[in-house]
């Protein structure tokens, strides 16, 4: 398999506080990856200077042998990444221009295969296509931002804590729905605390203060007990 | 020094010796109407760019003085038609707005406090320009001939208005359609509510929010010259001083209809222009504080103004 991102040496922070320390770290092509991490461990810094909200201070990003490091953020997106923070959507519009600027920059035809697609895959969104984003529940919010950053048909889905706010049953609907995407070559990394997200995952990351504490299979991650014992306390599951 | 001109019109209708009956009401309101919806274009360049950028353009009133002596120098040196005056400034100050914006605003959305430092900064801009113009135009008040937009007065609910007042509430009008179908018919429209709505997601969309922002400067700047050219038949007598009455006056309107609300502008604006016009009649030695008065209470009783949510940051 190819190789899809690559992230060497990376160091970033906010004005002189130092957040993450010297992040190794890569993905093949049609890989799900797991970062996990407590809070404030870094993971969504790290995922934010992925996509060129935060700048790097010293390091190297590259999405399929590209440098990204230069990078806008437009460009980033451009090249391939969908991001799905943890608000997800714009609160001020309705759900049909949530999946509009998502495909903002797809042809009109393009726009709507992708958006029909979109409401296929999330049924509750056609329902409410008319409606403010900000009236949706904290579920439908997520899965729009979901939805949103998935129009522009990205190589790479990059999202922030996914299931944040969502109940048990509502990780659980969401994890199929990325699942089916991951099944037909969607890359996939998730910054999560919810160990749940293991299921989805081929290989993990543990975030700690900003340093990488372990990177390995899900299933060396499940047969490491120090490590289980160190990062699963936390989560209490 | 507007407001003197705003009663004088009253006056010269025959309104203020009628008496407090029935047709001075209906004549205040109607033309308190027509008033506030030339001050909701007034403001609407000012919220534009709130709204988007939340930074508050306290030159404003600056360009809106800019536009008014851009009509007054196309009418009296070339003989150009105000509506086609207006036209061609709507064009050029998108033009100027976009390298002003690439050349301040980046830098000030990038600084610690960007709100405290846009008023600092706009503040300083104000004055340079208000410098420029004094030493471009002198101090003497100038005015257009109001029948250059029409001679004949029109009627309505039997009372007669200066045919100006009329054209004046079109161009508004125009205008406030044009912000109407710009940010919710076109796609940089939805871009630029994007922006307005979170900065940080609509660049995470793949948005070049600098790009949509410096439009926006520009379309604001533009609006501003728009009222600007349109001031002279509205409020009298133009001076390069007249810029920070302006801005005031405009920052009383958005802050009425909401903070960073463009539509909201145009609410604010009738809210405004019919307590103006009931003051100048009923109570006209008070008029001069409607601004100031409509400010605190609206800042005291609904802090996010009369169509606001969760819009307001400054």
């Amino acid at each position: 398999m190819a190789e899809l991102l690559r992230v060497n040496s990376l160091n970033t922070g906010y004005e002189d506080m130092q957040i993450l320390w010297d992040v190794h770290l890569w993905m093949n092509q049609g890989e799900c990856v797991l970062v996990l991490g407590s809070n404030g461990a870094g993971k969504t810094t790290l995922l934010k200077t992925l996509v060129g909200l935060v700048d790097a201070w010293s390091g190297e990003v590259e999405l399929a042998q590209q440098s990204l490091i230069k990078m806008s953020v437009d460009r980033r997106i451009h090249a391939g990444i969908g991001y799905l923070s943890e608000t997800g959507t714009i609160p001020s519009l309705t759900v049909e221009d949530n999946l509009r600027l998502g495909g903002f920059y797809l042809s009109r035809t393009e726009r709507e295969r992708r958006g029909n697609e979109m409401y296929e895959n999330f049924p509750i969104l056609r329902e409410k296509r008319k409606h403010l984003a900000d009236s949706l529940s904290g579920g439908q919010r997520k899965m729009l931002g979901a939805a949103k950053a998935l129009m522009s048909n990205p190589k790479l889905l990059i999202m922030d804590e996914p299931s944040a706010g969502l109940s048990p049953r509502l990780v659980t609907e969401l994890i199929e729905i990325l699942k089916g995407f991951h099944k037909q070559g969607l890359s996939l990394l998730i910054a999560e605390q919810n160990v749940k997200f293991l299921d989805i995952a081929e290989r993990v990351y543990v975030l700690d203060s900003g340093r990488i504490g372990f990177a390995g299979t899900v299933k060396e991650l499940q047969a490491d007990d120090a490590i289980r014992k160190a990062y699963f306390g936390v989560t209490g599951q | 020094m507007h407001l003197l001109f705003i009663r004088k019109q009253l006056e010269n209708s025959g309104l203020l010796r009628m008496g407090a009956d029935r047709p001075v009401l209906l004549y205040t309101l109607v033309s308190g109407i027509l008033f506030g919806i030339f001050f909701g274009l007034m403001g609407l360049g000012l919220n534009f760019i709130f709204g988007v950028m939340k930074i508050v353009n306290l030159a404003h009133g600056d360009f809106v003085m800019l536009g008014a002596f851009g009509v007054y120098l196309g009418q009296t040196i070339w003989g150009v038609n105000p509506i086609i005056s207006l036209l061609i400034e709507f064009v050029v100050f998108i033009l100027i707005g976009i390298p002003i914006y690439y050349a301040l605003v980046p830098r000030l959305l990038k600084s610690r406090d960007p709100e405290m430092l846009s008023l600092i900064l706009f503040f300083g801009f104000s004055q340079t320009i208000e410098a420029l113009a004094t030493m471009a135009f002198g101090n003497n008040p100038e005015t257009i001939d109001a029948t250059l937009l029409g001679k004949y007065p029109f009627h309505l609910f039997g009372q007669s208005f200066q045919f100006a007042w009329l054209v004046v509430v079109l161009v508004s009008v125009a205008a406030m359609v044009f912000m109407y179908v710009y940010l919710y018919h076109t796609r940089i429209g939805i871009a630029t509510r994007a922006v307005m709505g979170s900065r940080e997601e609509a660049q995470s969309s793949g948005i070049h929010v600098h790009r949509v922002s410096a439009l926006a400067f520009g379309i604001g700047l533009g609006l501003a010259a728009v009222a600007g050219g349109m001031s002279p038949f509205m409020l009298g007598g133009i001076f390069p001083t007249m810029g920070v009455d302006l801005t005031a006056m405009s920052f009383a309107i958005i802050v009425i209809g909401s903070l960073g609300n463009p539509l909201g502008t145009i609410l604010g604006g009738l809210v405004y222009g019919i307590s103006l016009m009931l003051m100048q009649t009923y109570l006209p030695s008070w008029s001069s504080m409607v601004p100031y008065l409509l400010l605190i209470i609206i800042l005291l009783v609904r802090p996010s103004g009369l169509l606001g949510r969760r819009v307001r940051h400054a």
